[in-house]
């Protein structure tokens, strides 16, 4: 079987080190938002429907002004509250990079935990996909287990958990290969599948041609 | 009473800024990959947007008008008002 490219990216986060690269950043899948998201857009509806329902009191009591003033200011502390919403699941992420992997977690302006596990603590990545909806838009757990028996770490409800399963035990393996060889083996495999994180969703790029893959290993190179 | 309607958008804004500030911080500051700066600066045209316009639709409201309670009293509809603030 093919093994897979691991493609390096330029992000940075907080607490990033100068040595290691960024290889995923994951977020929970979008899907997950769609309940909060679907409730902020309900309320967005309710000033037409108590439009609708007070109008001629509205009209007869001149209330245009203070209407129009209470809808703008509503529309205000709504956008707050739907810009709240994308804050807090953009900074609940998980990062994969070429050393260790990152869980950051916001709940809130001022609660932020931070957790990570190195790379070679790591001694098994499965996942599970349970549910219709995960099921059908493919996003599911994905569980690390490292030495100690209770400290287990998990991506949640995230895209595509089987290529990061695959991402991590492939990074795992090269870290293994690179202490085994003493740090020179960069590349050892010349035709492999390629996979990146796309807007935080790893793809899956199939390649065996060689020139492809010289392509991608030129982009990791430059750093793209 | 003549600045008490001047203290409430001030407030509200003061309120929502602060939030505000906390949003894009974090987003900033945290936030990894591009997407979350491109979320800030649209968080940001919109706040600026929609403050702008509540405190505007604010300064419209006839609070003369509320606080002697002449509001209630009227019964006029929205056109005829209308034509009298245009004349």
């Amino acid at each position: 079987m093919p093994k897979i490219v691991l493609r390096k990216q330029n992000w940075f986060f907080d607490g990033k080190e100068d040595e290691e690269d960024v290889i995923l950043v994951l977020h929970r899948h979008v899907v997950t938002l769609v309940a909060k998201i679907t409730l902020i857009v309900f309320f967005a509806f309710l000033p037409f429907v108590f439009l609708v329902v007070f109008s001629s009191v509205i009209v007869k009591y001149n209330l245009i002004s203070v209407y129009s003033f209470a809808w703008i200011t509503y529309y205000l502390f709504l956008w707050f509250w739907l810009f709240y919403v994308i804050t807090m699941y953009s900074l609940d992420n998980w990062v994969v990079t070429t050393k260790r992997v990152v869980d950051s977690l916001q709940t809130g302006f001022f609660n932020r935990r931070v957790a990570e596990l190195q790379l070679d603590k790591i001694q098994d990545v499965s996942y599970k996909v349970q549910g219709l909806i995960p099921t059908f838009f493919n996003y599911g757990l994905v569980e690390i287990q490292t030495a100690s028996k209770d400290n287990k770490f998990f991506f949640e409800q995230v895209p595509n958990p089987q290529r990061v399963k695959d991402v991590i035990m492939e990074l795992i393996i090269e870290e293994e290969e690179e202490t085994e060889s003493g740090g020179d083996n960069k590349h050892p495999h010349p035709h492999r599948h390629v996979l990146v994180a796309n807007h935080g969703i790893p793809t899956h790029l199939v390649t065996e041609n060689a020139e492809d893959v010289a392509e991608v290993d030129k982009d990791i190179q430059s750093g793209i | 009473m003549n600045n008490l309607p001047l203290v409430i958008p001030v407030i509200y804004l003061l309120i929502y800024w602060v939030g505000a500030f906390f949003i894009v911080y974090h987003l900033l500051k945290y936030g990894i990959t591009y997407w979350p700066k491109r979320v800030a600066a649209v968080f940001l045209a919109g706040s600026i947007v929609l403050s702008v316009l509540s405190f505007m639709l604010f300064t419209q409201i006839d609070f003369q008008q509320l606080f002697d309670g002449k509001l209630l009293q009227s019964n006029n509809s929205f056109l005829e008002n209308f034509k009298q603030k245009t004349q």
